[in-house]
């Protein structure tokens, strides 16, 4: 009976404990995703339309997209191809 | 003749050096155990990678006259055990899968923190019940740490502070651990409702690289501060990952998510093989662990779950309740379940990155409750005299006074 009053002790301590730790982790987080911002990588993007050399692909990936979500291909644009 | 051999007593002699005259019904009882869990790591493909060196170990352990025990001073698998039993190993794996982790997910999302940290329920509640059961609060802590469903973290703690159970607890831990798949589903469908199964999470943003340099040190500091017993795990998963992230080790990195954690899987699993003999294993006491273990499981399970529900209340319905079923640690494997199980609701719903947060956060939470324990149980606790009696006896009190007055 004493260990089962011990044992009981113990979970409400450790699960405190657990919830304080990981609750100032989500904290330390969110201050940091602040602070270093995600910034997108300013790489040049390269147009792919079907003038260029590779429309053929795009018309390809257009249809196989337009299909995968049952709409019409030119519902479905491409504007890039990185 | 000389030396009077007679063809009876040059048979005796024989038979005598062989291994054959050795054989008791216990070390045949654990060589059919080793047989059964090179079967299930073959042929069933349950956590091969652990359960083929365990069972191996299990058999050169129970082969009569090999001296291949944890406990044979001189053999070879000696030598392995001190690796576990100096804590080595364990902390060890930890940096491999450092190395391994992406902690992006749970970067992007921290609030799924909270649902590692809930799954840690099936940890103490286990505890619990095995204290009902007979076992020491040491035994019983030990235990318990099965439900956090991390294997190294099982095997540090029993070490630590159930040494006696070491085998059961890691069979039990790795065995469990695959069958996550099994486990799992039932308690998920039962928990959640098909609308909330079919719920679609927002596309995680993405974090700066800064940021994911930053945390394994933040969290270092953080949690060593507030549980020093945690450090060895804690420590090496956290340089694992700075391997990772910092972009200036690729060459450690390489190493510790390959070789490295491969060379010392091999160790551990067969150390903790060895330590598998008759008089340890063939015990009613296994037989209770292998069922709490899967209690275990199902109540951090659930533990997840629950929490999962009321982050989906408080978001106002923009968290799937199924991915606080991969609170438990399981990595990736408790993920994958609650993308398989979400899918069936909904073959286009996309979960498993989602799902990812908890599934780490879960690692940090078990290794967290590792540290409670060993702070209330271990070595150094139990050197001051009372120690965890006074925190103990200190926080019924404090508990008493909030809910008696």
């Amino acid at each position: 009976m004493e260990n089962l009053d011990a044992a009981i002790t113990v979970t409400v301590i450790g699960m405190g404990i657990i919830f304080l730790v990981l609750i100032l982790l989500m904290g330390a987080i969110m201050v940091l995703n602040r602070v270093f911002p995600y910034v997108a990588p300013t790489e040049k993007a390269t147009p792919a339309t079907a003038g260029s050399d590779d429309g053929e692909i795009v018309a390809v990936i257009q249809a196989g997209i337009a299909a995968y979500l049952k709409r019409k291909p030119e519902d479905v644009s491409i504007k890039s191809i990185k | 003749m000389e030396g009077g051999i007679t063809l009876s007593s040059a048979m005796e002699q024989i038979i005598g050096m062989t291994g054959f005259g050795a054989l008791t019904f216990g070390s045949v009882t654990m060589i059919a155990v080793a047989l059964l869990l090179l079967y299930l790591a073959i042929g069933k493909g349950f956590e091969p990678l652990l359960l083929v060196p365990i069972g191996f170990g299990c058999l050169l352990a129970n082969l009569p006259m090999s001296y291949m025990t944890s406990g044979d001073e001189g053999g070879l698998l000696y030598y392995f055990y001190q690796g576990v039993k100096h804590e080595i190993w364990p902390p060890l794996i930890f940096l491999g899968v450092g190395a391994l982790t992406d902690f992006g997910p749970l970067l992007a999302n921290p609030s799924t923190l909270l649902l590692g940290a809930a799954a840690q329920i099936g940890v103490y509640v286990t505890l619990i019940v095995a204290v009902l059961l007979g076992f020491s609060l040491q035994q019983a802590a030990a235990i318990g740490i099965i439900g956090g469903a991390d294997g190294p973290t099982a095997i540090f703690l029993a070490n630590k502070l159930a040494p006696e159970l070491l085998g059961p607890i890691a069979v039990a831990a790795y065995s469990y651990m695959s069958l996550v798949p099994i486990i799992q589903p039932p308690i998920m469908r039962l928990m959640t409702t098909e609308k909330e199964r079919k719920i679609r999470m927002e596309q995680l943003k993405p974090v700066s690289q800064k940021v994911k340099i930053i945390f394994p040190i933040v969290v270092t500091i953080l949690c060593l501060l507030l549980l020093p017993a945690a450090a060895p795990l804690i420590g090496l998963l956290m340089l694992g990952n700075l391997f990772r992230e910092c972009g200036v080790t690729k060459r450690l990195h390489d190493t510790t998510e390959t070789h490295l954690i491969n060379i010392v899987t091999i160790l551990l699993a067969l150390a903790v093989g060895s330590s598998m003999t008759a008089e340890s294993f063939l015990t009613i006491q296994t037989i209770k662990i292998i069922a709490l273990g899967l209690f275990a499981f199902s109540v951090a399970t659930a533990g997840g779950l629950l929490l999962g529900r009321l982050l989906m209340v408080a978001t106002g319905g923009k968290v799937n309740p199924l991915i606080g079923s991969a609170g438990v640690s399981a990595v990736p494997m408790a993920s994958r379940v609650s993308q398989k199980v979400g899918q069936e609701a909904d073959p286009h719903n996309f979960l498993l990155m989602h799902a990812m947060g908890p599934n780490v956060a879960g690692v940090i939470g078990t290794a967290v409750a590792a540290g409670i324990m060993l702070a209330l149980f271990g070595e150094s606790a139990l050197m001051t005299s009372g120690h965890a009696e006074s925190i103990i006896r200190a926080g019924a009190d404090f508990l008493r006074s909030i809910f008696i007055g």
